[in-house]
């Protein structure tokens, strides 16, 4: 079992590798980053749409027309359309404890591994979101509210956002693959 | 076909495998649960289980907290609220041994007041406390520790979701049980704070951070003026939800545009970093999100292979007097709390564990505090702790290790306050 | 040969319309000798609110229990059960049963969804939970108000301010007074949530009754699967339901009446009758017409599915034991 804590050191490591990838980054991945980056202004959208909602509530009992409903889609779409970025930039967290004490062959052996098997997720993520969403456009889906919004271009959104960190994974893995091992 | 329960035992091994070759832990429950799944019940119900997952999990109000917590933290480090906010709580209580620590506590348990959530305390609280009491010299461990474990009375301190849960899996009063939890929750926090002051004594770092005489109080109360806007700050969000303008969640982004506006009149040729500050919101968030999505395609899976049933039934099957069966009916939440949700453990088990409760003469309203109290252990007990990674998402600089590591302290003072209110159940029926 | 089923609804264990399915599945599995047993899946562990029919009907449970009223995209025609109709409970879920039995566009768009529907429940009649009084359409100027469905729209011609919100969010709005009201929740889950306790005033103001149908389907497939003489004795027991919804629905509101007389903070409120007529004359009319319209641009006759749900309420309202929550409340 990982539980045992990773040495300080190692965490510094990590964020140097964090910091030295951005700089050898191909262009597909400094896009996935950029993508990230746009849907992370998804919060400031938030607090444009509730705050107003609340002021207008409170003073004029008058309500943002479906700002929950907007709200709730615009985290979906921050969370998945940044699914790929935070892979890129090593955001997603990993148990570092048991790889790092590992000799280097093995160390590459595991990345491999462990790169493979997240790529056979965000592969059959993809899928079964993409079926979903087609449903939903074909069903014309939407929210269940005072207002109705449609739901489909929020699950479109879902299944992009693992193809795109099924890409950002088939490159980890191809780069884990080459011999000259410059993934280390 | 393959016994679903092995089914279970082979999802727990595999996901410790993935785990130790270093998978992130999203994707590794994600695939374990996924694999559960299509061996229990198909590939045609995996197709539509793990396409409805994301939305499902995602696409819920109460959680756009976590984004807009996450950035008002961003921005009250931007504007220097919470360095001010830091000066201020150092003068007051900088000379006690673990002191800030102490503070954040309680921080914590001022911000469990209004929402029912740990994850949303822990997210708020961690971004604001932990890079201060780490600057000032306090240990990763002790920093991190305090204010994941902190979140936890989120929780614990009603308002709770948790403690909704188990009123409506079990028929409970939801009143009663709120009642019921202030006392248990007032006393963790004191708990802590307790813990606090004596990990202290054998943390040198802590005790190096904490030399030095106490401030006058000239000092004090400059540092106090200095922080007016971080008191603008607490009395906005605060007071938008007890003055009943507001949800926690929208108070929260309420508290957003004021931290912005406050950021705006600081940062003038620094806008950059407000920018910078959204960017990092949306990729912690993300790491945060598929966590939660992960577990959620875990637990998923796993109440699929009926092993958590069929614990709980085992468990509920001894012939034991009500104290002891109270503790061997808990062991399954602590076992099924290190990798699944509190939530989904508490709707997976009842319909067999609380029919025990029930004929044993075990008080619900008690076992429900109890149930309370081990689905946050479970939230900060490796290897999967939701407060852990939002508090890692928060301050990527931590070591998750270190965080775990920080959390033990607190794990064990819980079994104490457990042990306590098994002994002592008058602790839940005292009337406030 | 035995079958093992998958039962999966997002409904907690306490609820009423729970209590009926563990009650049917029990006495499948006892009548059947063991040859049909269930595997259950309570408050959504398998299946989120949303996700339901959706699941049953692609095949991830076998038999499910949810609300239609989530997936107006599939089952538009089951959101017929509209408010101003009815008060009785038990009335409103026969009726629902039969359309599906007679009217072959309700009972298509289960079938064509590879569903196939047991037996209808129902919600109990709505409450109005607010902090100041209502006791005119007046006091609704203003008045923030939790709302869903068909009351939202009532209470919006009215002068209300309908939030949509899901019903944990809903509750935590109104306690921390970020709303002023609370309603579209049926009289005994309202009780189970806290609202009683939460509220300064709680009434039946509108009377506006049974708005929502909770069911109980099979996925068609696995219901073919089953033996013939399964089959009967699911046919048997499912004829049993409704005797059995109403003793279960009785209990239930009775010990929601008992929470509300608990309920110190509380005064119970209701229109006078002419007031009662005014709410239903200046929206009741317009909610239905909201309603038939919505089905005819989906290219339904909601219309005649309407009208013959109310012919068929019409029929066993009469004959109906069933007592309104707040009139048991009242009538102390
Ligand atoms: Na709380
Ligand atoms: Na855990």
């Amino acid at each position: 079992m990982p539980v045992e804590p990773a040495p300080e050191a190692g965490t510094g490591q990590e964020m140097k590798v964090g910091t030295r990838m951005t700089g050898g980054l191909s262009a597909v991945e400094r896009g996935l980053v950029a993508l990230g980056a746009v849907s992370g202004c998804a919060t400031l959208l938030m607090v444009l749409l509730i705050v107003p909602d609340v002021f207008l509530r409170k003073l004029l009992s008058t309500t943002v027309p479906a700002a929950a409903e907007l709200s709730t889609q615009l985290l979906v779409l921050l969370v998945f359309l940044g699914l790929a970025g935070a892979q890129t930039r090593g955001d997603h967290f990993t148990m570092t404890a048991a790889v790092e004490r590992m000799p280097r062959a093995a160390r590459r052996a595991c990345r491999l591994v462990a790169t493979l098997a997240s790529l056979g997720f965000a592969a059959i993520m993809a899928w079964v979101t993409a079926m979903k969403a087609w449903t939903a456009v074909l069903r014309e889906e939407t929210t269940i509210g005072v207002v109705s919004l449609p739901v489909w271009p929020v699950r479109i959104a879902i299944a992009l956002g693992f193809a795109l960190l099924a890409l950002q994974l088939l490159l980890q893995a191809w780069r884990a693959l080459r011999p000259d091992g410059s993934t280390a | 076909m393959i016994d679903p329960n092995i089914v279970g035992y082979l999802m727990i091994a595999g996901l410790c495998l993935l785990l130790v070759v270093g998978m992130p832990i999203a994707f590794a429950l994600g695939l374990t649960g996924l694999a559960g799944l299509a061996a229990t019940r198909g590939t045609r119900s995996l197709e539509f289980l793990a396409g409805a997952e994301p939305f499902s999990t995602t696409a819920n109000l109460t959680l756009i907290i976590v984004p807009l917590s996450l950035f008002m933290g961003h921005l009250a480090l931007t504007a220097g609220l919470s360095e001010r906010a830091f000066a201020a709580a150092r003068a007051w209580v900088g000379h006690v041994r673990g002191g800030l620590a102490i503070a954040s506590v309680f921080a914590c348990a001022g911000f469990a007041t209004v929402t029912g959530a740990s994850v949303a305390t822990a997210a708020t609280m961690s971004r604001i406390a932990i890079p201060q009491m780490l600057l000032a010299g306090y240990s990763q461990r002790m920093a991190a520790g305090a204010v994941a474990a902190g979140g936890t009375l989120g929780v614990l301190i009603p308002p709770s979701g948790v403690l909704v849960i188990y009123s409506l899996a079990t028929g409970v009063s939801l009143t009663k049980l709120l009642v019921a939890a202030v006392v248990p929750g007032v006393l963790t926090a004191i708990a802590y704070a307790i813990g606090i002051s004596i990990v202290s004594r054998f943390d040198p770092q802590v005790r190096a951070a904490a030399r030095g005489a106490p401030a006058d109080l000239r000092t004090r109360l400059g540092s106090l003026a200095r922080s007016w806007e971080v008191a603008l700050l607490f009395l906005t969000v605060m007071g938008a939800i007890y003055g009943g303008v507001a949800t926690p969640t929208e108070a929260t982004a309420v508290g957003a545009g004021v931290a912005l506006l406050i950021a705006l009149r600081h940062t003038a040729g620094r806008r950059r970093e407000l920018l910078q500050g959204l960017v990092e919101t949306g990729f912690s968030s993300a790491a945060i999100f598929a966590l939660i999505l992960g577990s959620a395609l875990f637990s998923l899976g796993f109440a699929t292979t009926q092993l958590p049933q069929a614990l709980a039934g085992w468990v509920a099957g001894f012939d034991l007097p009500p104290a002891l069966l109270t503790v061997l009916l808990l062991l399954p939440f602590l076992v099924l709390g290190a990798f699944i949700d509190g939530l989904s453990m508490i709707l997976l088990t009842m319909p067999t564990v609380f029919p025990v409760v029930q004929q044993a003469g075990i008080d619900p309203i008690l076992f429900g505090i109890l149930v309370t109290k081990m689905t946050e252990i479970g939230v900060i007990s490796p290897p999967v702790g939701l407060n852990v990674f939002v508090v890692k998402g928060a301050c990527p600089e931590l070591s998750t290790g270190q965080i775990f590591r920080g959390c033990v302290p607190f794990i064990l003072i819980e079994f104490v306050l457990i042990a306590l209110l098994i002994a002592v159940p008058e602790l839940t029926t005292v009337a406030l | 040969e035995p079958a093992k089923l998958t039962y999966a609804t997002y409904l907690p264990q306490s609820f009423t319309w729970v209590q009926v399915d563990d009650w049917f599945m029990d006495e499948v599995t006892r009548r059947t000798d063991g040859e049909v047993t269930f595997e259950r899946y309570y408050g959504g562990t398998l299946l989120s609110a949303l996700d339901v029919f959706p699941g049953l009907s692609s095949g991830a449970a076998d038999l499910a229990t949810g609300a239609p009223g989530y997936n107006p995209d599939m089952l538009p025609l089951s959101g017929v059960v509209q408010p101003y109709i009815t008060e009785k409970a038990d009335a409103a879920a026969k009726a629902v049963t039969d359309l599906y039995a007679q009217n072959a566009a309700f009972r298509d768009e289960w079938q064509a969804n590879g569903m196939h529907l047991l037996y209808a429940l129902t919600a109990t009649e709505n409450t109005l939970w607010t902090n100041r009084s209502v006791t005119s359409a007046e006091d609704l100027k203003g008045l923030r108000v939790r709302a869903t469905l068909g009351i939202a729209k009532s209470l919006e011609m009215l002068g209300a301010t309908p939030v949509a919100m899901g019903m944990n969010d809903g509750v935590q709005a109104f306690k921390s007074g970020a709303i002023d009201g609370f309603t579209s929740a049926p009289f005994d889950v309202s009780t189970l949530v806290g609202l009683q306790d939460i509220a300064k005033f709680g009434g039946d103001q509108g009377r506006m009754g049974i708005y929502a149908i909770v069911a109980l389907a099979f996925n068609k497939q696995s219901y073919d699967a089953l033996s013939d003489s399964a089959k009967a004795v699911i046919g048997e027991v499912a004829a049993e339901i409704p005797d059995r919804f109403l003793k279960v629905t009785d209990a239930a509101v009775d010990a929601s009446v008992a929470r509300i007389r608990e309920a110190t903070g509380l005064t119970v409120q209701g229109l006078s009758p002419a007031e009662t007529q005014r709410w239903r004359d200046e929206t009741a009319q317009a909610v239905w017409d909201d309603w038939t319209s919505e089905m005819e641009d989906r290219g339904l006759d909601g219309k005649q599915v309407l009208q013959q749900y109310r012919d068929l309420v019409a029929k066993y309202d009469a004959t109906s034991s069933y007592v309104p929550g707040f009139d048991r409340v009242r009538g102390q």
